[in-house]
Parts: structure tokens; sequence; C-alpha cells
């Protein structure tokens, strides 16, 4: 009876063991063809993906990407880590992507830049590993190894005892050893055939541990784990900056004095400025004038005889910041008897 | 009864293992058809039982309406920013639906400095927090690099709690060097803080 538990026990090690080395080589082999295999670290896109799934990702063009593609890309929130949900919505370039599970669309839309693939194949539990380790659970990881442990252990173990040698029914008593049953007609050359295949049998299976080996170490330099976007929420506030602008002054005239000089008056309704400027053309600023004052007097002495001058007022909200005005006053200063006199033209 | 033999067990080990890995390919192939085809994503179970929620104290005015900014200007304002969610986040700060003209964002100066105190509009009671992080560079390159929560600005990082109050003061100077090209420039902008569970 315990010889059949053995048996059907390491058959079973042996079935499962196959099926994990299968979903490991579903995961792994389309690394071959630049494909992408990433361990799903969080639950956003359940029911469809659950943490622990492996996820395979096939390289698109971004042309063919469409609403409700699961698109495995870099999180824009989150330097360095992968994102995988599905599409919802596309503007051009630009993609919506949600995970199944979250309430809202994630918060940063992804440029097609940042697509790395679109999932195609889907390994369940096969990332459980890589999930509990990255999540530090070592509590059910080391338990799962050890169990991993014990399966290919169990799988490789003979699943007859060796010195069983295929014998059919025997007694305890008679299984001591195979040459107390061994016929001397069989001969020793059947025995040692006998030997060779037992050996076969077992040395056959040596290249799993190899393989589980190989393929582990794969499955550890997988790309990455995927994250699903996180939830969001926000709040703001405005701000709103105006500049001012050096505005020029209104109302510029120009009015005879009885005493021989002329005065320039102006308005202003714009921001208080450093000064005025008085300019004239061809000399620059004459006078400069506080951000209060609203006219100038001009008189002869300041002016070349004989000659007509245009007068303009620059407003300097700062020393860089000026505008001066478009329109101008022409005055004149004449030789009258022996004194300068000066008037508006 | 008959025992196991060797040859049973090579016949089984033989006839299981391509069955397993026949198993294996349904497998997959199953639980891929079941994720990747359906269109549509209809969010109904929410699978972490937490909430993400941010508000702060100016959310319908403006934290500055600043006019007549000539070089030389300057002005700063003190917003609370509390987090009510259940999750451990992080709060980024960054610019959203912001336009300029005339450059003026250029000759802008923004600094943002992490504290407690102050709020509602005053800045007063506001006291840094050490060794937290402040933004210092234009505003023009805050709208321009800071535009989503990757690349937002700040390092809270939320406990969860019930109510958790941060004060962000954010102060401007126009740069004593700005060009009469900036003149009558607007900048507007939304800041806009945002919350992700870790």
């Amino acid at each position: 009876m315990f010889l059949w538990a053995r048996f059907s026990g390491v058959l079973t090690a042996r079935v499962v063991l196959a099926l994990l080395l299968g979903m490991t080589f579903w995961a792994v082999a389309p690394l071959v063809l630049g494909w992408t295999t990433t361990t799903v670290m969080t639950s956003s896109m359940q029911p469809a993906i659950a943490p622990g799934d492996l996820v395979v990702s096939r390289p698109m063009s971004p042309g063919d990407l469409r609403s409700g593609y699961v698109l495995l890309s870099r999180d824009p929130d989150h330097p360095g880590r992968l994102r995988l949900h599905r599409i919802v919505r596309r503007d051009g370039e630009v993609f919506i992507t949600k995970g199944d599970a979250n309430p809202n669309a994630d918060s940063s839309p992804l440029h097609s830049s940042a697509v790395i693939g679109v999932g195609y194949m889907r390994v369940p539990y096969l990332g459980t590993p890589i999930l509990l380790a990255s999540t530090g659970d070592f509590g059910k990881l080391i338990p799962l190894l050890a169990g991993t442990g014990l399966l290919v252990w169990l799988a490789l173990v003979p699943a007859v005892r060796p010195d069983e040698r295929g014998r059919g029914p025997s007694s305890p008593s008679h299984s001591h050893g195979p040459a107390a049953k061994e016929s001397p007609r069989d001969g020793p050359a059947i025995a040692r055939a006998r030997g060779v295949q037992a050996r076969s049998e077992y040395m056959g299976h040596r290249y799993l541990p190899a393989t589980a080996g190989a393929l582990s170490l794969a499955l550890i330099a997988l790309p990455g784990a995927a994250f699903g976007g996180s939830f969001w929420a926000s709040s703001r506030t405005s701000g709103w900056f105006t500049a001012a602008t050096a505005r020029s002054v209104d109302a510029l005239a120009c009015r005879n004095n009885a005493d021989g000089t002329a005065t320039v008056s102006w308005s202003y309704a714009g921001e208080r400025p450093l000064d005025f400027d008085v300019l004239v053309d061809g000399r620059g600023s004459i006078a400069r004038r506080g951000p209060d004052t609203r006219e100038f007097v001009v008189a002869p002495n300041g002016l070349s005889f004989g000659r007509t001058s245009v007068v303009r007022i620059r407003t300097n909200l700062t020393r860089e910041w000026t505008a001066t005005t478009a329109s101008s006053v022409q005055v004149t200063t004449t030789s009258f008897l022996w004194f300068g006199v000066t008037r508006c033209t | 009864m008959h025992l196991p033999t060797r040859k049973l067990a090579r016949l089984g080990t033989l006839a299981a293992i391509p069955l397993a890995l026949l198993g294996a390919g349904v497998l997959v192939s199953t639980a891929s058809y079941s994720a990747f085809s359906a269109t549509t994503s209809n969010g109904t179970n929410n699978w972490t039982a937490g909430t993400v929620a941010l508000k702060n104290d100016l959310p319908n005015s403006a934290a500055f309406t600043a006019d007549n900014l000539k070089p030389g200007s300057a002005g700063s304002n003190c917003i609370v920013v509390t987090s009510s969610g259940s999750l451990p986040a992080s709060v980024k700060l960054y610019a959203t639906t912001a336009t300029q003209t005339n450059s003026l964002g250029s000759w802008v100066n923004l600094h943002v400095t992490q504290g407690t105190g102050g709020g509602n509009g005053t800045c007063s009671g506001f006291t840094a927090i050490p060794n937290s992080a402040t933004y210092n560079n234009t505003l023009d390159a805050f709208i321009t690099n800071s535009t989503s929560f990757g690349t937002g600005f700040g390092d809270w990082v939320t406990s969860g709690a019930n109510s958790e109050p941060r004060t962000y003061r954010i102060s401007f100077d126009v740069a004593g060097n700005a060009p009469s090209s900036a003149m009558g420039g607007t900048v507007k902008l939304n800041f806009t803080w945002e919350a992700q569970n870790q």
C-alpha cells in the first residue's frame, strides 16, 4: 500500500511540476520574440488580472492601439514603474487608461512613447513568489519556496524503489535484495541491463533541476513588475499674474507764458511711474520730472535759437519699462530784441 | 494486489507530462482570453478599502491676483492643503491649464516652501518645516516642466490620518532685469495639488 502511495505521490508531483514548467514556458518563451513579461503587483485590474499573475505583452505599433486593450506602459506618475491598465479613451497620441477595479481613470494620460506593449497572454499565479518577495512577505514566501523544493524533490525520486526492479508481486521476506530473487538462468547480463535501465530512468530526470533552476533565474530576471495606477484626488487654486504696461501720457499740450517761456503740460492716468522724462528730438532727455508732476516750463536758454524743437514726454515705469508719447508739441526759440523767447508753434 | 512497477512508472510519467504541458497551454490561453477579450472597463468593485481625498482653503478663489507687476514687485500667499483620505498618499504640486503672454513667466521667480500655520489668504503664523523640499525656479519653468503628478513638486507623504494639513507658502518676485518686452504680459495657471496613494 505504501508503495502505491509513493508511486501516485511521485507521479502527481511530476504532473504538477510539468504543469508549472509548461506555464513557465509560456511566460518565458515570448521573451525570445522581444515581448515583455511582467508580474502583476496590485489588484487594480481585477477580476480580469490578479496580483501574482504574469502578463506577457507584445509590442504593437501605436496606430493599432484601441480602447479596451490592456496597455503595458511606463508609469508617468512613478518613474521607473510600469503600469498595466486598460485603454478607455484615445486622443490622438495620448491614451487615457484605467484599472478595471479602479473608480477613476488614471490621473496622468499616457503618451504613445511610453507604451511598451499590449497584454496578450496571462499566466496565472506564477508570479506569486516575485510578488511575495517584492512585498517582503517572507511568512508566505518561505513556505512557498519550501513547498516547491519539496515538489521538485518528490518529482525526482524514483516512483518505484530501485530495488523493486520492476518485479511483480513480491513478499517482504523476498525483497531484501535483487540477487536473492535473481534466477541463475537470467544471468548477470540481464541484471546489468536492468541496472542500466534503472539508472537511465533516474538520470533521465536529472535535467529537471537544471531546467527549473535556469527558468527560475529567467523569471527573476524578468523586466519588472506592473503596478496599478493609484487612487488619486486633487485640489486646486488659481494664480493670475499680470505685468504692468508703461502708459504714455495724454493730452500733451503747449501754452505760451507772459514771461517768454512756454509750458508743456500733460495728464496721466496710468500706474504711478518712477518719473517722466522730457525728450527733445535730437537731444534726448533734457529734464526729468517727478511722478506727480504734469508740466514742464521750456525756457529759451535750454534750446537752440532759431530752431523748432519737437518735445515728447516719456513715462518711466522703471528705467527699462517706458512709454513715449506718439504725439508731440513743437516749440521755437527765437531772438526778440535782446531776449530769447520760446513760443509754441 | 499488484505492486507498482518501474515500467508502469515510466508509462505514467510519459503520459502525464505531455498532458500536463497541454494543460498548461489550455490554462494560459483560457486565462488570457478572459483577461484580454473584454473591451470595456467597468470598475464597480473597489479593490482597496480606502480613499484619497484632498482639499485646500482657497478652492474657489485665486491664490494670487497680482496686477501691475513691475521689475522688483513681489508677493506671497499661504495655502493650507488638507488630506483626509484613509490611505497614505504622496502629494505633489503642479501647474494645470497654464497660459502666458510676452514670456512674463521667464521673469517671475517662484518659491514654494512647505510648512505649518498660516492660511486663509495670509502667511502670518507660517513656519517652514526644516529640511523639507523647496521650489526655486522661474514661473515659466514651473508651468512648463511641472505639469503632472510625476513631475510635480513636494515631498509630503500623508499618514492616512483623518485630517492632515500642510501649508504651502507660494511667493514670487519679478526679476529686476525683466525687459520691456514683458510689459503687459500675463501668466494664468492653476496650482494643483494631487495625492496618490502609495
